[in-house]
């Protein structure tokens, strides 16, 4: 009964973000992807926003997010019934209703992370940081610098200070509406993001994917690969959280958005979503942001810059806000080596020591099988011959890889110790979308075969494949004239 | 059916506490031997510090130090000792020699509550 409570409770807030977004970024989705976009907007939003909050009410910022939460989520009944009451636009997909073989392939993944997330004991950080902040969070009722009680110094427990706050948000808010804090309560909370993530994957597969096999391909190698079931994932950390929004990030980039640019876009609040998750989201915002300049480097003109002038003010908020969190607790992890002279000269004598402790992590055959290497390829491939979207995807994916391995050369931790503990946990933050990438990749070979579908070929209405979503960005002559709350694509939302 | 049965089983088996019950035990009459707010040194033998964290959760807000003691345990002492005016301890082990606990009690089987001596 009590996890079943629990269980109700984590739904509850999961819905109340997912509403709250619907509401304020003025959005209207009718199907499970739409709202699943909006629960992590949500999500992130609410993370982002406490900060502020608890520093004009330190003590009841949480309550403040909880209130709107709650009446978001009552609010859900309406919504829905508001969608089904509407005319459906052409092309429209049924609201909420799901394919059944992807159904089919996505249920029995949910459940086995479900069951074994509930079997398996917390892993340290979800515990010592992150659950940590959440009882910090739910007894305190904001935010705030100081450290851990009894901390002398930014160790472990200090650490759970500048940690970004997406996570214990949503685990103190299921423990407010429960009524009480219990670590044990915390766990139904991880099959939601992991849910997420695998949603954001269908999504983002079948944006760029031209056949059904290849969507169901991508979503069991996602949904099953080993590492998915291993403690750091199951046990509650950041990560999960951290891929579900990258994850989300990617498909919403892949997808048509006649949005696009807009404040209300939900590109701009996802790529700020890496931020309101874990730490290292910031080395993922930066290459998301390296990729999208590399790739439209020498295409962007004027009038498109101004056009996306409000998105990316929403994003550049989303970051001053995050900056102004870890100044505002001046915490200096100490982790990773402050730049200087010694630990560059350091860095440059291990980059053969950290490539060979990397390169053995990326063939672990019992955790990723080969994937690894065939993300490498198919990447590639991508970067190569993809649309832009894709080519953005994937380059995006292959700089966060390569940032990841290089945070080695400066960690302050023994090398091999360190790489052994964190690698295989960054890595997943990255899988999700190193999947959608080797599906553009793949699809990008394709299309180069004869009898295959051409780049730019009309895909059809109910699968637009990359084509459509380069299409609907790229040459359509008014792609913001869609009003707020318009019906989109059918695979968008 | 047998899938559906060990799925069963394994939903009822999930744990329901984080912290041990000796620990869960033992919480309120170590509260009850501490003025409020008191800050406490946690003795242990228990290599695992995942243990400690435990404590430390379980008497938030007090702030609780831990110590095993050993090489290091006269340096680690000195220097909570230099930072937090420390009076009492909680314990699941002897204490190091050189920390002395007077009007020490049990207050459960495997706990002892004392005041930190000069």
């Amino acid at each position: 009964m009590s996890l079943l409570l629990a269980f109700a409770a984590a739904l509850f807030v999961a819905a109340g973000f997912a509403s709250l977004a619907e509401t304020i970024l003025c959005r209207r989705s009718t199907d499970v992807f739409g709202w699943n976009e909006s629960f992590v907007i949500g999500a992130s939003g609410g993370a982002a926003v406490l900060f502020p909050l608890s520093l004009v009410a330190p003590t009841k910022a949480l309550d403040l997010v909880a209130l709107a939460v709650s009446l978001s989520a009552v609010a859900i009944p309406w919504r829905i019934a508001r969608s089904f009451r509407r005319p459906p636009g052409p092309g429209a997909s049924p609201p909420l209703r799901l394919p059944l073989a992807l159904t089919l392939s996505i249920v029995p993944g949910v459940l086995l992370f479900t069951v074994l997330c509930l079997r398996t004991a917390f892993a340290w950080d979800a515990f010592q940081i992150w659950g940590t902040k959440a009882l910090l969070l739910f007894r305190d009722g904001g935010l705030r610098p100081e450290l851990w009680p009894g901390s002398l110094y930014e160790g472990r427990s200090g650490r759970t200070v500048n940690y970004p706050a997406l996570l214990p948000l949503f685990e103190a808010l299921a423990a407010r509406v429960r009524g009480r804090f219990d670590f044990m309560d915390l766990k139904p909370i991880f099959p939601i993001f992991f849910l997420s993530l695998l949603l954001s994957v269908v999504r983002g597969v079948r944006a760029a994917a031209s056949s059904r096999a290849l969507c169901l391909s991508a979503i069991l190698v996602m949904g099953f690969v080993p590492v998915a079931t291993s403690r750091p994932v199951l046990g509650g950390n950041a990560d999960l959280p951290l891929a579900a929004c990258a994850a989300a990030l990617a498909a919403a980039w892949l997808a048509p958005n006649p949005r696009a640019g807009r404040w209300n876009s939900a590109t701009p609040w996802l790529l700020g979503s890496l931020l309101a998750a874990k730490s290292e989201g910031l080395i993922l915002f930066g290459a998301a942001l390296a990729a999208g300049a590399i790739v439209s480097a020498g295409r962007l003109s004027r009038a498109k810059v101004r056009s996306h002038a409000a998105g990316a003010a929403v994003a550049l908020a989303l970051l001053a806000g995050r900056i102004g969190y870890l100044r505002w607790t001046a915490i200096q992890d100490r982790t990773i080596d402050p730049p200087s002279d010694q630990s560059l000269a350091r860095a440059l004598v291990r980059i053969p020591e950290v490539a060979r402790l990397c390169g053995s992590e990326l063939m672990r055959f019992r955790e990723w099988g080969f994937l690894w290497p065939a993300f490498l390829l198919l990447a590639l491939a991508a970067v190569a011959r993809a649309p832009g979207r894709g080519r953005v995807v994937a380059l995006a994916a292959l700089l966060g890889t390569a940032a990841y391995s290089a945070i080695f050369l400066q960690t302050s931790w023994p090398v091999r110790l360190h790489v052994n503990q964190a690698y295989s946990r960054l890595l997943f933050q990255i899988l999700p979308v190193a999947v959608i990438a080797m599906v553009c990749g793949y699809e990008s070979l394709r299309a180069d075969r004869p009898g295959e579908t051409e780049e730019g070929a009309p895909a059809p209405p109910d699968k637009p494949g990359l084509a459509g979503a380069e299409r609907q960005s790229a040459s359509d002559p008014a792609p913001f004239s869609a009003a707020p709350g318009e019906p989109r694509a059918p695979i968008a939302r | 059916m047998s899938a559906v049965s060990r799925l069963s089983s394994s939903l009822r088996a999930v744990p329901e506490s984080l912290v041990p019950g000796w620990i869960q035990d033992a919480v309120p009459a170590v509260e009850a031997s501490l003025p409020p707010d008191a800050a406490v040194l946690y003795v242990t033998d228990d290599p695992n510090t995942w243990r400690c964290g435990l404590w430390q959760r379980a008497l938030l807000p007090r702030a609780v130090f831990c110590l095993r003691p050993g090489e290091k345990s006269r340096r680690e002492l000195a220097r909570i000792r230099r930072e937090f005016p420390l009076r009492f301890a909680v314990g699941s082990a002897e204490p190091p020699s050189d920390l002395v606990i007077v009007r020490r009690r049990a207050v459960s089987p495997r706990i002892w509550v004392g005041e930190i001596g000069p």
